[in-house]
């Protein structure tokens, strides 16, 4: 189901009273697992196949650990081959397999190994990193292995963060699923604005931006300054229907008593890599960092060689977490690259930090590599932006100029009111009639700029 | 309760502020110029459709094959809604109308009364329409829309203009702020645009899969031509065309995909048998050019579009069936429109 289907709205309009109306957490519980899968199963119900062995494959795992100590080691790995292997053959196999056939034929070998043709299920690579960061937190002696197949099985699938994230550790979602909740009006109307400025991001900025998108990454061959609009674009497209669905997600969370954990703060700020990183995809950048990065060696690694390269792996992996393409590695390894050179030459905070002008300057350079890597990732091949970026598509005429100025323009009017919203917000902490103001003008811009016809959020392919 | 009221207060200011600024801006129909042109050119056929006839018709080859004048009206995008009024309030309310109206349709379009009728298609259609459209009404946004919806779109300004704002503030970014800024006349600004995005600039391979996967997504209700028709424009265009004196040739276009050999979803092929028989019981000549193997690959440009060479090639064998349901007529001129 889609967060911006007129199904989401009438199931909601169904539950809401529901849930309120039970006295029992554990009714609430039962509830509210039973919307999950309904809500996931929706569209395809055999992908609730895939999320009930998941979730029993890790609710057994972790007792086990807890249980056979001296095994533990034995149940983490059933878990880490269960929950990859399900990722490997649904999202990696062909791509794996692909690869191998035309390695072989460079090397003059004919192989054909068999393709799958699996559909992706949606939101399988976000629950399954859920459920494998739980197992690994039991082993590690972090958490409390759960009884509770029911309040464990709501924090795998509860629907707010299913499909697309954020990514849920146990240890902040867990003890939630276990409290009693009561209605507070506070809590309720707090949804307010994160749902107002979800659905705006989505379905007025990332689903208007589309078209063009769309147009740019189909040409033969684009000019720089059209490849340069469509990158920055898809940049706008990218963010909206990402960040747009993850406040959807805090919000219908908060309407149920959730909180659940932010995933982007204001990322096109940053004035450093390093700190978008930790405003991009929150919830996926600390999940990488504490279950791959820390635990290859991280920053502690000896050796600036050694160190360098677990970075530029862990990128590079998490690149691939995105999608079975080769683009997506690249892209993983383009802010790998990144992230190095910004350490090796100390262009950190303590170089933005020196001046205004110079945190300009970092602001510029960061957002327009952020720009060239998410034109990356949207590319269909690295030969067909490269040769865009290197100006092979020809001679920039006043036409192509017009029509890079005027989507750079509508990009940015689009998403001006989100602009104003945060500014004030920030500016202004105590005037909420200016926000409230603002957050009405979205609603408007909802009732007269939204597009209809339900295009799919972009992180649901991965 | 203080701030919520407060919020609440704020909010139907802004809403009010928001519709009172838009209600202004909303422009009536414009049919002056469409039925000029038919008056003028007085032709013997006309062709309705959406890029496809754009495309696909040659009004030079089309009066050579057929003797006679003939002109096109299309909407780049449009359904059988736009179809719907410009037979009704174009060729059947002409002084002299044309002998055959030919409406050219891809799948379902000639059934399914909802496409069409949002952004740049359903500007045109508002400019088309009268100033009462009870049919298109009915059948086309109350359909689209659902009861609740439709209400919003008739009594609430700044719904009915969600239909027009993300085109218009496009068009305006495009022709008022880039053009100047780079010295393009902003009469330009529109063909400029399109010199760079349009669909002859496409890779033809990804353009064409975009097109089949978008074909083969469709829900199979929207090619269930039983279930589809009587709640279509279809009877009615039937009857008006009737009443007018035009007689009403349907014409299934050849796709890209049919010239590639792709196999034809079996829904698709179905609805093509249900649509002839149907015609055949209430006497429309329907003609299925989906299997036309004359109308090659080679022939088609970008997407369902066709060349120059297939536009003439495709007119020549259209018109060579039209010129005996023609009979003795006179002549006069020629031409095109986009509405």
């Amino acid at each position: 189901m889609l967060f911006t289907s007129w199904d989401f709205a009438g199931f909601l309009l169904v539950l809401l009273p529901l849930y309120w109306a039970i006295p029992s957490r554990l009714a609430q519980n039962w509830l509210l697992l039973v919307a999950s899968y309904v809500f996931y199963g929706w569209v395809a119900p055999w992908w609730l196949v895939l999320v009930l062995v998941s979730t029993l494959l890790d609710w057994s795992c972790a007792q086990a650990i807890e249980r056979w100590r001296p095994l533990r080691n034995r149940f983490l790995v059933a878990s880490l081959v269960g929950n990859l292997g399900l990722l490997g053959t649904f999202k990696y196999f062909d791509f794996f397999a692909e690869n191998v056939a035309a390695a072989c034929g460079a090397l003059g070998l004919t192989v054909s190994p068999p393709a799958l043709r699996l559909v992706l299920p949606a939101g399988i690579s976000f629950y399954t990193l859920q459920t494998m960061s739980y197992t690994i937190d039991v082993w590690r002696g972090e958490l409390r292995a759960r009884r509770s197949f029911v309040d464990f099985a709501l924090y795998v699938s509860f629907f707010s963060q299913l499909v697309a994230g954020p990514i849920e550790r146990a240890g902040n979602l867990l003890p939630q699923a276990e409290r009693p909740r009561r209605f507070r009006f506070e809590q309720f109307q707090s949804a307010f604005p994160l749902l107002v400025t979800g659905f705006f991001k989505k379905l007025v900025v990332a689903d208007n931006v589309a078209g063009h998108v769309d147009r740019i990454f189909m040409l033969e061959s684009p000019t720089l300054p059209v490849l340069l609009a469509g990158s920055l674009a898809f940049s706008a497209q990218i963010f909206c229907d990402f960040s747009g669905y993850s406040d959807i997600a805090r919000g219908t969370a908060r309407l149920l008593g959730f909180e659940v954990m932010e995933n982007f703060r204001a990322p096109y700020l940053s004035v450093t890599l390093d700190e978008f990183w930790r405003r991009w995809h929150i919830s996926l950048s600390t999940w990488i960092r504490d279950y791959l990065y820390v635990p290859l060696g991280g920053s502690r690694a000896p050796g600036a060689l050694r160190r360098h390269g677990v970075l530029l792996a862990t990128m590079g992996i998490s690149g691939l977490w995105h999608g079975a393409a080769w683009t997506f590695v690249i892209w993983g390894l383009w802010h790998g690259l990144g992230l190095v050179a910004c350490r090796v030459s100390g262009f950190d905070r303590r170089w933005t930090d020196r001046s205004r002008g110079a945190a300009l300057l970092s602001w510029a350079v960061t957002f327009g590599f952020v720009v060239i890597g998410f034109g990356l990732f949207r590319a269909h091949s690295l030969g067909w932006f490269a040769r865009g970026l290197a100006g092979v598509g020809g001679l920039t005429s006043r036409g192509e100029l017009l029509t890079a100025v005027s989507i750079t323009a509508t990009t940015a009017a689009l998403a001006l009111p989100l602009v104003a919203l945060h500014v004030a917000t920030k500016a202004l902490p105590r005037a909420t009639a200016v926000q409230s103001a603002l957050r009405w003008a979205l609603v408007a811009g909802l009732v007269l700029l939204a597009r209809e016809g339900g295009r799919e959020f972009i992180y649901f392919q991965f | 309760m203080r701030p919520l009221l407060l919020e609440l207060l704020i909010g139907a200011a802004v809403l009010a502020g928001a519709t009172a600024a838009v209600a202004s801006r909303y422009s009536g129909p414009e049919l002056a110029a469409a039925r000029t042109e038919l008056a003028g050119a007085r032709p013997a056929v006309v062709f309705l459709g959406n890029s496809t006839t754009r495309e696909g018709i040659d009004v030079e080859a089309a009066r050579e094959a057929l003797g006679e004048p003939a002109i096109k009206l299309f909407g780049d995008g449009s359904g059988s809604a736009l179809w719907w009024l410009l037979l009704k309030n174009v060729v059947a309310a002409a002084p002299v109308p044309p002998r055959i109206a030919c409406i050219l349709f891809r799948d379902h379009e000639l059934t399914n009364p909802t496409l069409g009728l949002s952004g740049e298609p359903g500007m045109q259609l508002a400019a088309t329409a009268t100033g009462s459209e009870p049919e298109l009404d009915r059948l086309g946004y109350r359909a689209a829309m659902g009861p609740l919806r439709h209400a919003a779109y008739r009594r609430w300004p700044l719904w009915r203009a969600r239909d027009s704002a993300a085109t218009l503030l496009d068009r305006f970014l495009r022709r008022r702020v880039a053009a100047p800024l780079l010295g393009v006349d902003p009469v330009h600004a529109d063909a400029a645009w399109w010199n760079v995005l349009g669909d002859k600039r496409m890779d033809r391979a990804r353009l064409t899969a975009y097109q089949l996967r978008n074909e083969d997504g469709r829900d199979t209700t929207d090619l269930d031509f039983d279930a589809q028709v009587e709640r279509s424009f279809l009877p009615l265009m039937v009857e008006r065309a009737r009443a007018a004196g035009v007689e009403l040739v349907l014409v299934r276009i050849r796709t890209r995909r049919d010239a590639l050999g792709a196999p034809l979803p079996a829904r698709n092929r179905r609805y093509g048998e249900r649509a002839a028989a149907w015609c055949a019981g209430h006497g429309v000549p329907l003609f299925d050019y989906r299997g036309e193997a004359s109308l090659t690959a080679d022939l088609f440009g970008f997407g369902d579009h066709f060349t120059e060479e297939g536009a003439r090639a495709f007119t020549g064998e259209l018109c060579g069936r039209l010129r005996p349901l023609l009979g003795d007529g006179g002549a006069g001129g020629a031409g095109g429109r986009r509405r």
